[in-house]
């Protein structure tokens, strides 16, 4: 940086001191100081707080979501084992196989079977044509058009394994269900013919429907391979009616799709014909290697929502759960907003104390600045006192030297006039008569010129002994004008010696 | 002018002092985040091929005292035979899935390349699997199956046959509960509607009944499930189906000996005992002299010592790489998932006061000091 640069900045510097006044400056500082660690730790809460508790949340949400997929997953599971050993067992087989001695006991299996688990609605036994054979507790009826789904027909003649059909919804019981199908293979692998257990949803929908225990706002839903909700948290909990999103898709279904809705009656759809209930979820389904955990705005919603997924495995559904990002973010906005409050507090009371603190400081020094300005005030008039008193006293010392001079001169001239009177003096004595008249008259009138000049001369001098006898009175004057303006100096210089003292004061050194 | 000076500096380093603890902070923050993720590479199991470190994982300690009894000493027993100088990592999950994955994960992470589990939950215990799966190292499910359709192998007990050899003893000695020209009434009483194994009893025991019920040899009366096989309940299940039938009932088909115990319990209070074959499974100490009282008929023997064997010989194969379909003789057990599991099914033994003897405490299952209370010296050969 050049020396003209550093002037400059130096002035700018100073020109931007001269903005604030230092209790201001002081009151700023002082601001800074407490706040500046209050920030810091909100800063921090956003930072990391913030992400933490979305994190805890989203584990949260993971492990419920896991937990309620698993144990679908673990009821699945073990109806499809209930079909699947059912299905083998021997009254079953003989019956399908045409042997109508074991029919009894066939219905005794189906029983069995029924009273395996409680949301069991009905156990059947269909012929390879899919007509119903045999039926516990009631006859079941058809799904839409057909006793058995023509998808679902060509399945089980193709797959030893037990399937599980789309949902259902029982408009009397308004409850929905799904149908186990499982072929029923004698020991020499002949088809025989099919088992079927319609199972209800009743405790997977108690299941979502308890999501909202989880925390203030969550929510959760199931949807289906075709992406249609086939539960969801109902906020009724007289549980009268049903959520307005259920058995809505979360996107457009494919028309091949919506025909078998209508040919199989899919989701109660006679009804109530399912429909179509955009959500932003959609996007994020297509991808199942996806990420778990995100934020949305689901549909119905207003507000972001945390959100974690997990596929089942037995069925092909996703558990979805769903948490407010305020009720998850909730402890650190509220710390937030307290920190911000209390810096709000602080920063006021700080500014107060900086501004009282800072004009007891300032004080002593504004009093200072008084000062200082009395005393440059004086120091000026002392040195305009000075500046005229130089002024006369340097016409004195002229006026002397020239009075001086006139005295030397006159006495000069006096004493040549009085040397000239001696000579003629001497000379009239010494020719006194050999003088002639003409001669002596002409000598006495040069004594009687000389005395005159001689007079002269003293007049002269007298004179300028008078001028000098004032240009002396003058000094005198001048003299003590300058004693006066030391002392003032004197004072002046005392009242600085104070001033530099309050300074110290102030500064505490 | 010299404080101005310092407070220009200050201001210029204030944000630095901002960021400053942010960064550091967030850098903690990072740290942890990269040391959570920091798995690394865990070395392959490669198969169980030449492995020297087995983890073995049981399932709980509270509703049987085999797992520590039992089960725990013969599968340590079998492993050390079978792999000479094997390290055993052993831990029992206490009831609980998570403690067992967590184990096996830990065990994995000791470098374990062969994992016995006996899972606490079939469902949940498929994530041991996919770990397993992940790091090559195979699972072998002991005594219950995990559904997964990436499970190695699974060991355990022909379940169907215990029910066949329940039904069977049914089929074979009814006759000597039956009045004469009456066909006798049977009720079966099953074990948990949530075990899958009271399923594969039930499916067993029919297979061998239901062509004499068919044929009315025998009449099916009742059948119930008993939720969590609870002795209580089978009581009075009993004693409902006495009641109902007016004590009519001339067998009782019981899943287990605990069961068993309650049905005894209620046919004592009817002054039945000993005048109704009943059945049972276990082979407990209370089972077997319920045999000798004359008060049970019979109970099925799983030779647990046989399943821990059947488990160093499969471990054995997989440290040798031999072939391990000549240990399952091609037998499998499909998962809900569509797998089909190369399994070691064991046969189980019916025994009833004939073979106690040649049986359980042959084996040292049972002690005659474990049957013999209170039973006259020289009952069956036994005490």
């Amino acid at each position: 940086m050049s020396i003209s640069q550093h002037l400059s900045s130096s002035r700018s510097s100073r020109s931007s001191n001269k903005r604030l006044s230092l209790t201001a400056r002081f009151s700023a500082l002082l601001v800074l100081a407490v706040v500046l660690p209050l920030l810091i730790t909100v800063v921090g809460s956003e930072v990391i707080l913030r992400p933490t508790l979305l994190s805890q949340a989203s584990t949260e949400m993971g492990n419920d979501a896991q937990a309620h997929a698993q144990a679908i997953d673990a009821l699945f599971i073990a109806r499809l084992q209930d079909l699947g050993y059912l299905r083998q067992f021997f009254a079953i087989q003989k019956y399908l196989s045409g042997d109508a001695a074991f029919k009894q006991q066939a219905l005794n299996e189906l029983a069995v079977g029924f009273r395996l688990d409680t949301n069991y609605t009905n156990w059947s036994l269909l012929d390879t044509q899919g007509k119903v054979r045999l039926f516990y507790p009631a006859p079941p009826g058809n799904r839409g058009k057909y006793s058995i789904p023509p998808e679902i027909m060509q399945q089980l003649q193709t797959s030893n394994k037990a399937i599980t059909s789309d949902v259902y919804f029982d408009e009397n019981t308004h409850m929905a269900y799904v149908d186990i199908y499982a072929p029923v293979i004698s020991a020499s692998n002949k088809l025989l013919g099919f088992e079927r257990s319609t199972l209800g949803l009743n405790d997977i929908w108690t299941a979502v429907n308890n999501e909202t225990n989880a925390a203030p706002g969550s929510y959760a839903m199931l949807i289906d391979n075709h992406g249609v909700r086939i539960a969801y948290t109902n906020p009724d909990t007289t549980l009268t009616t049903l959520p307005q999103a259920l058995f809505k898709a979360i996107a457009p279904l494919p028309a091949p799709f919506e025909q078998r809705i209508s040919d199989e009656n899919l989701y109660g759809n006679a009804q109530r014909p399912v429909s179509v209930l955009d959500d932003p979820l959609a996007t994020q389904l297509q991808n199942p290697q996806g990420a778990s955990t995100f934020q949305l705005t689901p549909a119905l919603q207003t507000e972001p929502f945390q959100v974690y997924r997990v596929s089942c495995q037995a069925v092909p559904w996703t558990f979805v759960v769903l948490r407010p990002v305020n009720t998850i973010t909730k402890a650190a906005n509220q710390q937030d907003f307290y920190l911000l409050l209390l810096a709000a507090v602080i920063t006021l009371l700080a500014a107060l104390v900086g501004l009282l603190v800072g004009r007891s400081i300032t004080r002593p020094i504004l009093q200072s600045v008084s000062s200082l300005l009395a005393s440059s005030q004086m120091l000026k008039t002392l040195a305009a006192r000075e500046q005229a008193t130089a002024t006369e006293q340097k016409w004195i010392v002229e006026s002397s030297q020239v009075g001086l001079k006139s005295v030397q001169y006159y006495t000069e001239a006096a004493s040549v006039a009085a040397r000239k009177l001696d000579e003629m003096s001497t000379e009239l004595a010494q020719r006194w008569g050999g003088l002639d008249i003409q001669r002596a008259q002409h000598r006495l009138s040069e004594i009687v010129s000389t005395a005159n000049y001689i007079e002269k001369a003293v007049s002269h001098q007298e004179k300028s002994g008078k001028s000098l006898s004032t240009a002396i009175r003058i000094t005198t004057q001048v003299t003590e004008q300058l004693l006066s303006g030391a002392t003032s100096a004197n004072d002046a210089a005392t009242q600085l010696e104070d001033v530099i003292d309050q300074l110290r004061k102030v500064v505490g050194q | 002018m010299k404080m101005f000076v310092r407070w220009d500096r200050l201001h210029s380093l204030l944000p630095g002092l901002l960021i400053l603890p942010i960064l550091l902070l967030t850098s903690c923050s990072g740290m942890s985040i990269n040391m959570t993720n920091n798995t690394g590479n865990l070395p392959s199991g490669a198969g169980g091929k030449g492995c020297t470190k087995v983890g073995v994982l049981l399932p709980e300690t509270t509703s049987s005292v085999r797992w520590e009894t039992k089960d725990h000493p013969l599968l340590v027993q079998a492993i050390k035979a079978a792999i000479p100088g094997v390290q055993i990592d052993y831990s029992n999950a206490h009831d609980s899935s998570a403690t067992q994955l967590t184990q096996a994960e830990a065990d994995l992470a000791n470098g374990d390349c062969i994992l016995v589990v006996g899972p606490h939950d079939s469902v949940a215990a498929a994530s041991i699997v996919e770990k397993a799966k992940a790091q090559n190292v195979p699972v072998i499910a002991y005594d219950r199956l995990i559904q997964s359709k990436d499970l190695n192998y699974y060991v355990s007990f022909d379940n169907v046959k215990v029910g066949q050899l329940q039904g069977q003893y049914i089929a074979d000695h009814y006759q000597e509960y039956q009045k004469a020209g009456i066909t006798p009434n049977i009720v079966v009483i099953s074990g948990s509607q949530t075990d899958t194994n009271a399923l594969l009893f039930s499916m067993g025991a029919h297979s061998v009944l239901d062509p004499l019920f068919a044929n009315g040899t025998l009449k099916n009366v009742a059948e119930t499930f008993t939720p969590d096989w609870i002795a209580s309940t089978a009581q009075a299940e009993m004693e409902a189906d006495l009641a109902q039938q007016q004590n009519n009932i001339q067998i009782a088909y019981v899943a287990n000996d605990g069961m068993a115990g309650g049905v005894i319990t209620a046919l004592q209070t009817a002054k039945l005992n000993g005048k109704i074959l009943v059945t049972g499974q276990d082979a407990t100490a209370e089972g077997v002299h319920s045999i000798l009282t004359g008060d049970q008929s019979m109970t099925v023997y799983k030779p647990i010592a046989k399943e821990a064997q059947s488990v160093g010989d499969l471990v054995k194969a997989l440290n040798n790489g031999s072939d391990i379909h000549a240990l399952t003789n091609g037998v499998t057990t499909s998962t809900f998932d569509g797998g089909n599991i190369p399994s070691i099914l064991d046969t189980p033994i019916a025994v009833d006061r004939t073979n106690i003897a040649s049986t359980v405490i042959a084996d040292h299952y049972l002690t005659k000091a474990d049957i013999c209370n209170g039973i006259p010296a020289g009952t069956d050969g036994v005490c």
